[in-house]
Parts: C-alpha cells; structure tokens; sequence
C-alpha cells in the first residue's frame, strides 16, 4: 500500500490540519503565558529579589539564591474529596483588631516579591498578606493564593520542642528540609484546599517565632523568597 | 458497637502530578488522535475545570464560630439528633475545629462521622456504612491532611457526648488534646504541631462530597454547654452567640440558642 493511498490529501484534511495547528499554537502561547504569570510554574524564571542582588561576601551558602530543579520533593497528595476542611471564610472576616502594623524586620519595604502589602494584622499571631492589588472582602485563602497572593505569618506561641527536625519527622516523606540563612526550615507542597493549584507552605523559626510562608510558587520560589526576607535582600 | 481504637484500612493518597505538568499533557498533540476528538474533549475539559472552579469547597457547612481572640481551647456536648441516610459516596460529619489563623490553613479538630471516610498520608479515617457513629480526630499542619478513626461505631441516635479540644498537658508534653465523652482520644501528635493557640473556634455539622449536596439529608446537630479557653486567660467563658461568624451552605441552618449552645441543621427535618 503507497502513502499516497493510505493519507490521501483533500481538503476537508487541510482544513482539519489548520484547525489543529492552531489549537496548538493557541494551547502552546497558554502554557506561556500561566508559565510567566505572577503564580509562576515550576520551570519558572527563579529571578526574584534573591536573584538580581548581589549577595554579601559575608553572608552564608544558605542565603543563595536556587535553581530550579534543586529542591526534590513528594508528589503524593491528599485530594480534595479525601478532607472533612473546615468551611473557608474570608480572609478578612476575623473578629481580631485590625492594627496598622510597622514593616517586618525582614521585610523593611513592605513589599516582598515585588507584590505590595494589602492588608497585615497584629497581636499573638501577626499575618500579613501581599498581593498585587487590593484584596476582595470576599476572599478566602485559597482564592487569595490562587490569584498569586502570599500570607506570611510570624507566630509568638512556639509549641515546646517545635522544630524543623520534629516536624520534619511528622511529615515523613512530604516535608523537605532548607535552610532559609542561618535557620532550618521546612517546606511542603501543600495539600489542595480545594479547586485550583496547590501551595507551597515554608516553616521555619528563629526560637523566638515561628514563621510561615504560604504561596503557589515552585519550591524554589518560595526558598528564594523566604532567603531574601532572612538575608536581607528584599 | 466497638469501643476499640481501630486502626486506618484505608489508603487514598493519589500520585500527584505538578498542575502545570498536567496543563501541558491536556493540551500536547498526539499524532494519532483526530483534531475533531481533541477539540471536542478540550471543550469537554474547560466545561469540567469551570464546574470545579465554580465550587467553593467539596463538603457543605452549617458552622457556628468566635473568632474575637486568640483561643486554646473549645468544649460543650454535640448531639447525634438524626440518622442520615448513608449513601456510599456522602460523608456525614459533625465536628468541633479549632483554626489557627486565617492566614493559614491549620487547624485540629475532634467530632462524629457517619459512612464516607477521609484521610490520606497523614493518616485515614476508613468508611463505615452502618447506623452508628464513629469517633475521629483530624488535622491539617504543615501543608498536609490526616485523619484517624479512634473508635468506630460507638453513637447512635439520641447520643450527647461531650467534647474537648484544650492545649494541655499529655504523656508529659503540652499539647492538642482531644476528648470525648471525658476520656482522651488523641494527643496531637506523637510531635507536636508547632503552634498552641487559634484565633478562630467552630462548632457544626459537614456533608460531603459537593456533588450531592441537594439530596435532603435530615441533618440535625446540637450544640450545648459551649464553652471557649483564652490564650492568655485560665479557665473556661461562655462561647458566645455563634452566628455573626457563621458559616452556612444555601439550605443550611446556624441557629443562635444562647451563648452556650447553637444548633446547626439542613431542614426540613424528620
């Protein structure tokens, strides 16, 4: 049998090919564009804060800035379905006082991967909230991370004998350990809390507070991010 | 009925693909596929991703909650008021949460449940299709879910048993500990998790999953002698009126009693 009988050329197939070609083109420039987006994918571009400023002489291993591909974690996860989660609520809808908080020491600018402060509140457990426009009443964490937000919080209650080794030891196989500067961190690719992609989560603490880092940004993202606050790069 | 801790049977951890890896699969050519196909399943597929994404959550909620200060503990009695029909697939849940900021996304919880389990690495919750309900603990710190089944089939209809979540004292260490019916049933964890106060309590009642959230249920807790630990307070004070933090599904009922009891329901009720 000749090629030429077994893929006959006729029109209705041109048409068909062009349909096809341009599906992949448009599929293709998606990809990209989510690629290059404020939420990041995994393969993307790591140049942040941590990148871009040169590093003191002085400062430690642990604050070089990753590349991707350096950080090797789980890919198991708990679906959504497989949770008894609590109902979400509003970020803003806490009953706490809502302060005006002086910058964190870690982040003098108030603005921490290029994505300005919306929204920080004080007492036991201090959070604030970057995102690249103002936060909706409405919205929940999960929506707030889904839309490239970032929460950090810095908690003043330490569980006795909280550390990155113990936890480390509960997560078992999900969490992968970093050192954010001269600290041990821990990092988890989150369990989904609902519809959309799934966050990291970063933890460390520096025996005063604990501190946390929640985004969906690759691993490393997040280990950059967190590195610039500590190394004073932000 | 079995008093006995049962152990998890059930394993539901799925072998995660990163999003972007899966956006990139859905949508690579494959050269033996005719475009009719492909153009009629990517249509197919952005239908389904708007559905998800049009969901807010996998179960269905009537919650009562404080969320007025930083807590380390919440109690009272949660009543089993009806037996709901156990259809395989529908989880029927009845839980006390205490949230640790709005920041994050941890939390511990103890409570009832009935049919459909949870759990994943963590630690799982397996399925019980029978009429009684069975004692479990949850939790979500660090990033990950887990659940356990600490004793199986105990409650039926008609059961009032209290509950505790309190940051205190066990096997010699500070930590979660979650009771009922006053004996401990879980000292979160063998490691603690790393914080010892929320900023938000909950009590109420949970149906999963979303997709069969119209069925009528007849759901029915009661929640009485509700009490809140402050931080930074001894003792135990009155939980307050649990609606103004509220959390409730369309056809779902949070009813303010007094401040220390709530009742949350889907109606109508037998």
């Amino acid at each position: 049998m000749s090629l030429a009988r077994a893929t006959p050329i006729t029109r209705k197939r041109v048409l068909w090919a062009a349909v096809w070609l341009a599906f992949v083109v448009a599929a293709v420039l998606t990809i990209r564009a989510i690629g290059t987006g404020p939420s990041g994918g995994d393969e993307a571009d790591t140049a942040g804060p941590a990148a871009e400023t040169a590093v003191p002489a002085a400062a430690l291993a642990s604050c070089l800035a990753l590349a991707e591909g350096d950080i090797v974690e789980s890919q198991k996860y708990t679906p959504p379905e497989s949770m008894r989660l609590p109902p979400e609520v509003p970020i803003l809808s806490s009953g706490a006082a809502t302060v005006t908080l002086p910058p964190h020491r870690w982040i003098p600018t108030n603005t921490l991967d290029g994505l300005p402060l919306q929204y920080a509140r004080g007492g036991q457990i201090e959070g604030r909230l970057f995102l690249d426009r103002p936060l909706d009443p409405s919205m929940t964490l999960r929506v707030f991370l889904a839309e490239g937000g970032i929460s950090f919080v810095q908690d003043s209650q330490i569980a006795p004998g909280a550390t990155a080794e113990r936890l480390l030891e509960f997560l078992g196989e999900r969490g992968v350990a970093v050192d954010i500067g001269e600290y041990a961190g821990v990092l988890t690719w989150a369990d989904p809390l609902g519809p959309g992609p799934r966050h990291h989560e970063l933890w460390w603490s520096d025996g005063v507070f604990a501190y946390k880092l929640l985004a969906v940004r690759s691993a490393v993202e997040i280990t950059n991010i967190a590195r610039s606050m500590v190394c004073g790069l932000t | 009925m079995n008093d006995e801790p049962s152990g998890p049977s059930q394993v539901v951890v799925l072998d995660g693909v990163p999003p972007h890896s899966r956006g990139r699969m859905m949508a690579g050519p494959s050269g033996t596929r005719q475009p009719r196909l492909m153009v009629v399943r990517a249509i197919a597929l952005c239908a389904v991703a708007t559905l998800l994404s049009a969901s807010v959550t996998f179960g269905e909620h009537a919650t009562g909650a404080r969320a007025e200060d930083y807590f380390d503990g919440v109690q009272g009695n949660m009543a089993i008021r009806t037996d709901p029909v156990t259809v395989p697939g529908v989880g029927f849940v009845h839980a006390a949460w205490l949230e640790h900021s709005t920041f994050d996304d941890d939390f511990v919880s103890i409570g009832t449940a009935n049919s459909l389990g949870a759990g994943g690495p963590q630690g799982t919750c397996p399925d019980s299709y029978d009429p009684y309900w069975s004692i479990y603990v949850d939790w979500f710190l660090g990033g990950t879910y887990g659940c356990l089944t600490t004793n199986s089939n105990v409650y039926g209809v008609g059961a009032n048993p209290s509950f505790e979540i309190y940051w205190t004292s066990c096997a010699g260490y500070s930590r979660f500990v979650m009771s009922m019916a006053y004996v401990p049933r879980a000292c979160l964890l063998p490691w603690n998790p790393y914080w010892t106060a929320g900023d938000r309590i909950a009590v109420g009642l949970e149906t999963t999953p979303w997709w069969l959230i119209t069925e009528d249920y007849n759901i029915d807790a009661k929640w009485t002698n509700l009490r809140k630990n402050y931080s930074n307070l001894s003792g135990w004070y009155v939980f307050g009126n649990c609606e103004g933090y509220e959390v409730q599904n369309p056809n779902y009922q949070v009813q303010y009693v007094s401040n220390t009891a709530c009742n949350t329901y889907l109606p109508p009720l037998d």
